[in-house]
Order: structure tokens, then C-alpha cells, then sequence
């Protein structure tokens, strides 16, 4: 193991985008960095740029006015990265199968390493998955 | 007699057979159903001679024989429900924008789900359909399918 | 009249691959307009309404707003009710409003600690949200859920509140009340909170009139309505309550109202405790529904909300109409951002404004276009951006 990847498995900087979420899914991701579930005794830290991020962390059915922009964001993480699908509407449209204005997963879009289902996933479950990606982190990304 | 009896009583007095339906369907619950023709009259009446200025929302429907629009109005906790019929060949109504503002999204709202046009509207582009959503295609009519829609989206999933 | 909306759509930037939701026009540091774009969160429930039947239909309007969804899960069950036109059981009344007010406690502890956070106060916003941990705890345990609480049905509730549980929620709105109080007393006496709230984001009386604003962000501007005591409808019509307003219209009004709904949310589950009836929690309702129409309405936490179903004798919706209130109320964010004569609006002013109708929208840092009308610049900065620049603390 390098010693970016012990770096970076130390502190994974997080980036966390909605895509046309409820918000039940950004709220307990939110709960996760709060003081009951407390994310951040792990190193795990929220940053506002793609540019800084190892994980992206996705909520939502991707809508259609969100496609590129998701897209954008993916590409402008530095390699190696990362994303997290959280909740059933990431994973499948979730919910809204029948609503015209909404893909059928993130993963037709950018790739998913990790997904954690719920609807929404409690912050527990967010904790997991985190912890999961940081063992496929530990493997060397595969 | 109650409010609710009372605002139909207006309503009729004013404007007699053109109120085509009026139905007290519970407390706090009035449906009232007029032609085209005085929609907007009978909006000015409910504010100007009633006193109403809430306009909860607007629902357009598509009745298969012909379009409605449906302005909500709360008034003292009674919803006022103002059916405005609208002939497909035709399909167009007043706006009220300028007499209630806050009708302003709700009227955007019907013209891109349905194709109405609002007669008066100051601005009406999509407000929530993509910028790059076809035109012509309104989603919430009856002879638009859902497989039709979900077209929009290219991806497919096995 | 028509000044009152100013709500242009214009051209987006050509340098600008992203979609921007909101453009602010400033003058220097005064913001004189604002335009929203919205559309982010479109996803086409209404349309999916029609193919499925008014049971499913329950769970996908429990989560067209995760932070709500129990609202519009109501609505669509009393519109429905009320086509089928049977009453449901006394108990399940009262259950309902015990979920709608515990929701609305979870909420407005939510906003707080957002609201905090848009104002560069992160340490209130980590202890709003642990307490809020303990309405989320009370919530799982009568609900089964922490968000998408699956209580309502059409007839009723799926789940009652044995005698323990009710005992229990007693116990913990008694713990949370001494907490909020605490909230309101540092809201009311902090220096800074009021430094950022007070005067900012004016909307006056007349205007959230006409613009047909709705919960705390009108109440806040002193226009006394609330569905709960307008269309007293579930068991609200047994249970006193006060309505909150505040007449200073700006920020701070709308944190004291949020504060003061709490406690107000407290004592309603507090009496609803002790009045619940004993009896069944549903009613047996029909698959099929009869041709006809019906509203729902209920006071959200964000303000009015309101169904309209039509039905048409088959298990599905014919035509299911949902208004959000957030609609409502962003129709009144370009009022709030526009100086006029004595009131100025500051750049610094944007994060905060926004925030104070509680827009149930994505948490997403939003980015908002500035266009400087005097030098003709333009550029984009998130809310963040805003934030690091003028609050440092």
C-alpha cells in the first residue's frame, strides 16, 4: 500500500450531490457527520470542490436536468475516485419507476463502487457503506 | 346560512346560469364549475365583492372531452375550487396573474403540462420542464403515454 | 402591481456550462434583484400518479419531500376519504396528528441547525441536530422509520400507539421542551444571530399577501394563517393551539416563529396524548373510488400544503394535482432581494434569506449567478463561497 493510499485512507475527503433527492436521504447522510453518529472521528471530511474529493457521494434519482452536471462533477475528481450511491433511488429509480423524468440508476451514468440501499438508508447503513469503500480502498481501488 | 352558502348565493346572484355548477361537497369544501367566458370575472368577484387573496394552487386536468383549469382559493379556511372549462379546439383561458400574483408559477405550470395558453401571462417558459424538452409534447395530457415519455430518457436498463 | 413579481427568464450565460438556479443583480455589495430557475427536482409524480393505484400512491407522496413526506401522504389520504366520503375512526385522527406534529418538531430542529450553519454557526448547528436525534429515536419508535414514517393509510393509520409508547413520547416532549427553550433564549439574546437576522430578507405584509406566501415565512410577516386552525381537519379541531406570528417580517421573525410552532408542537402531542380515544385505527375503505374530487390540505412544516385528487370509479387517480409549499413561498425570494430605498439587501444577506422560507429543495451548496449591472461583470459563487467570505466565524 503507497503512501497516498494510506493517506487517503486515513482521511477520505467526501463531496456529496443531490440529484433531484427528496432530501430523506441527504438528511441522514447529514446526520451521519453529526455528533450521535459522529463520521468525522474517522478523518471523513465534507469539502464543497469535486477537485478535492476521493468520494463522490450520490442521493437521488438522477433527473434529467442533473445529467450532466453528475457527469461534469465525475470528471473533474482526480483519479483515484470513488462514488457512493446512497439510497434505492440511486441504485434503481427507487420509487419512481414510473416517473418520466428520472433515470434508472446512477450506474447508467458514472461507474458506482458502493451502494448502499435503503429508502433512505439509515445513517448507520451511510457509515457502512463509507467503511466498505475504505476496504475496497485498502485493496488498491479494485 | 353558512359562509359556504353565502359565497355560492353571491356567485350566482352575479352571474346567474353562467355558474354552470355549484356544489358544496362538505364543510370548507365549495366546487364551483363556470364557462370560459367569465373565468376572470368571476375571479375579480371573488377578490374584489368576497375578499379572497389566497390562491392555494392551480390544477389543470385533462377531461378527455375538454381541458379544466382549476384555480384552489382559500378563503377563511374554505376552499374555493373555480372550475374554468376550456374546449380542446381552443385550448386557452385568462390569466389572473395580474389579479391574484401569486397564481403566477401555477399558471406557468398548467401551460407546459398541458399546452394551455395562458392569455396575459408576462413570462411563460417552462418552469419545471428541461430547457431541451421537446415542444409540443405536454406530459400530463391523456393521449401523451408514459412509454412516450419515458423515451426522454435515453438510457435503458436490461 | 406588476413590479411585485419581476421574475424574468433570460439567456443563460454562454460561459457558463451549468445550469445556475438562482441569478442575483448587484449594484457593488447591494443585491437590487433576484430570478430563480427551477426544475432540479422534476420528476414526473403526478403523471406516474395515474398508473398506479391510491395505495401505492401513498408511498410515493411520502416521499416527494423526505423531510415532510407525511403531509403529502395525508393530503392524499384525506382527498381520497373525502371522494369515498366515509369518516375514519376518532383514534386514528389522533395518531395523525401525533405524526403530522412530531414531524413538524423534527423539521423545524432540522432548519435550525441549517439555518445556524448558513449563518457561520456551525457549533448551534451540531447541537440542534443531537437533540434532534432524540425526536428521530421517539419517531422510529412509533412509526417503525426515521423518515418515510409508512403511518398513514387511506381509512386510517397502519400503526397504533400502545399505552408505553404514549407514555414515553410524554417523557421525551418534556425533555426536548427545557432544549427549545434553551434554543430560543440564545436565538433571542446572541449578538451575532441577531447581527445576521434581524432586518434581513423583508417581506412585507401586503406582499406575502399578494404573493400568496405560506407558513412561518408569512406568519412571520404577520398574516395569521394556518391550516391547522383555518381547515381544522384529523383531530385539530380538539385541540387548542396557538397560532404563531411575528409582525417584524424579516429573518428573525421567521426563527422565533419556527422556535414557537416547536413548543406549540410539544404541548399539541402533549394533549393529544391524554384525549386520544380508545377504539380501531382504520376503517376498511374501499379499493375502487367512486367518480368525484376531493382536497387535502394540511399545515407542512413549511406551510400550506394541497392535493387535489379526481377520481374515476376505477383503483387509480384519474388526476392527482400536488402543491408543494415551497412553490408558494419562492415566488417571494426576489422580493426579499431587492433593495429598495431604505432596505438594503448585501450580498452576505443571500445564504441566509434563502434559507429562512426553508426551501425543501436539495441540500446541494447552491450556486448562485451574480450580475453586476454597473460594471456588466459576471461570475458564480456558492453559498459557501458567500459564507467563508463574510462570516468568519
Amino acid at each position: 500500500m503507497g503512501l497516498i493510499d494510506w493517506a487517503r485512507i486515513r482521511s477520505p475527503w467526501i463531496i456529496h450531490f443531490n440529484t433531484g433527492a427528496c432530501n430523506g436521504c441527504d438528511i441522514e447522510v447529514l446526520a451521519a457527520l453529526t455528533p450521535r453518529y459522529d463520521v468525522e472521528r474517522f478523518g471523513i471530511r465534507l469539502v464543497g470542490s469535486p477537485r478535492h474529493a476521493d468520494i463522490l457521494v450520490v442521493t437521488g434519482p438522477i433527473t434529467k436536468q442533473v445529467e450532466k452536471r453528475i457527469k461534469r462533477i465525475y470528471e473533474q475528481m482526480p483519479e483515484p475516485k470513488f462514488v457512493m450511491a446512497v439510497g434505492n433511488c440511486c441504485a434503481s429509480s427507487g420509487a419512481f419507476r414510473n416517473c418520466y423524468n428520472v433515470y434508472p440508476g446512477l450506474d447508467t451514468i458514472i461507474p458506482v463502487d458502493v451502494y448502499v440501499m435503503g429508502c433512505p438508508p439509515k445513517p448507520e447503513a451511510i457509515i457502512n457503506g463509507v467503511v466498505k469503500l475504505i476496504e475496497k480502498l485498502k485493496g488498491g481501488g479494485a | 346560512m353558512t359562509l359556504e352558502e353565502e359565497i355560492v348565493n353571491k356567485l350566482k346572484s352575479q352571474f346567474g346560469d353562467k355558474i354552470l355548477e355549484a356544489k358544496i361537497q362538505r364543510a370548507r369544501r365549495i366546487f364551483i364549475t363556470v364557462d370560459r367566458s367569465i373565468y376572470k370575472d368571476a375571479i375579480r368577484f371573488l377578490k374584489n365583492e368576497i375578499g379572497v387573496t389566497h390562491v392555494s394552487t392551480i390544477a389543470g386536468v385533462d377531461a378527455i372531452e375538454r381541458f379544466e383549469v382549476i384555480p384552489l382559493f382559500s378563503y377563511k379556511g374554505i376552499v374555493i375550487a373555480l372550475r374554468g372549462l376550456v374546449p380542446k379546439e381552443s385550448p386557452s383561458i385568462d390569466t389572473i396573474s395580474d389579479v391574484i400574483p401569486g397564481a403566477f408559477f401555477y399558471e406557468k405550470e398548467v401551460h407546459e403540462m398541458f399546452g394551455i395558453d395562458i392569455k396575459g401571462h408576462p413570462d411563460l417558459s417552462h418552469l419545471e420542464l428541461p430547457e431541451d424538452w421537446p415542444e409540443g409534447l405536454y406530459p400530463l395530457r391523456k393521449d401523451v403515454d408514459l412509454q412516450e415519455l419515458f423515451k426522454q430518457i435515453t438510457k435503458e436498463r436490461d | 402591481m406588476s413590479t411585485i413579481i419581476d421574475i424574468p427568464v433570460g439567456p443563460q450565460h454562454p460561459a457558463l456550462k451549468e445550469p445556475i438556479n438562482i441569478t442575483c443583480y448587484v449594484d457593488g455589495e447591494q443585491v437590487i434583484g433576484a430570478k430563480l430557475r427551477l426544475g432540479y427536482n422534476h420528476r414526473g409524480i403526478e403523471k406516474a400518479g395515474e398508473y398506479q393505484s391510491y395505495i401505492q400512491n401513498l408511498y410515493i407522496a411520502e416521499r416527494i419531500c423526505g423531510i415532510c413526506g407525511i403531509v403529502h401522504a395525508f393530503s392524499l389520504a384525506q382527498a381520497t376519504e373525502d371522494i369515498i366520503g366515509k369518516e375514519i375512526p376518532r383514534r386514528a385522527d389522533y395518531i395523525r396528528v401525533i405524526g403530522l406534529e412530531l414531524n413538524r418538531i423534527h423539521s423545524h430542529l432540522l432548519w435550525l441547525g441549517v439555518a445556524a450553519h448558513e449563518i457561520g454557526f456551525d457549533t448551534l448547528f451540531m447541537y440542534v441536530w443531537r437533540d434532534r436525534e432524540i425526536v428521530m429515536d421517539i419517531i422510529e419508535e412509533i412509526t417503525g422509520n426515521r423518515v418515510t414514517y409508512a403511518l398513514i393509510t387511506i381509512g386510517g393509520v397502519r400503526r397504533d400507539i400502545p399505552q408505553e409508547r404514549a407514555e414515553k413520547l410524554l417523557r421525551v416532549m418534556e425533555a426536548l421542551e427545557e432544549r427549545v427553550k434553551k434554543y430560543r433564549r440564545m436565538c433571542l439574546e446572541e449578538k451575532t444571530i441577531r447581527m445576521r437576522c434581524d432586518g434581513v430578507g423583508i417581506l412585507r405584509k401586503e406582499d406575502a399577501i399578494a404573493l400568496c406566501a405560506v407558513g412561518p415565512t408569512t406568519r412571520a410577516s404577520g398574516v395569521s394563517f394556518d391550516v391547522r386552525a383555518d381547515d381544522p381537519h384529523a383531530a385539530y379541531d380538539e385541540i387548542p393551539f396557538n397560532v404563531v406570528t411575528y409582525d417584524t417580517c424579516d429573518v428573525t421573525a421567521r426563527v422565533l416563529v419556527r422556535i414557537d410552532e416547536t413548543l406549540e408542537s410539544i404541548n399539541i402531542i402533549k394533549e393529544a396524548i391524554k384525549k386520544m380515544p380508545e377504539g380501531p385505527i382504520r376503517v376498511r375503505l374501499p379499493r375502487v373510488v367512486p367518480a368525484g374530487e376531493g382536497i387535502g390540505r394540511t399545515e407542512a412544516p413549511r406551510g400550506e400544503v394541497i392535493h387535489y385528487v379526481r377520481a374515476n370509479g376505477t383503483d387509480k387517480p384519474f388526476r392527482w394535482k400536488v402543491r408543494s409549499p415551497t412553490l408558494a413561498n419562492l415566488l417571494s425570494i426576489p422580493v426579499m432581494l431587492t433593495s429598495k430605498g431604505d432596505y438594503v439587501v448585501n450580498i452576505a444577506d443571500v445564504p441566509i434569506t434563502f434559507a429562512s422560507i426553508d426551501p425543501c429543495i436539495s441540500c446541494t451548496d447552491r450556486a448562485v449567478r451574480f450580475i453586476d449591472v454597473s460594471t456588466g461583470k459576471s461570475w458564480v459563487w456558492t453559498f459557501s463561497q458567500i459564507k467563508r467570505m463574510y462570516w468568519r466565524r
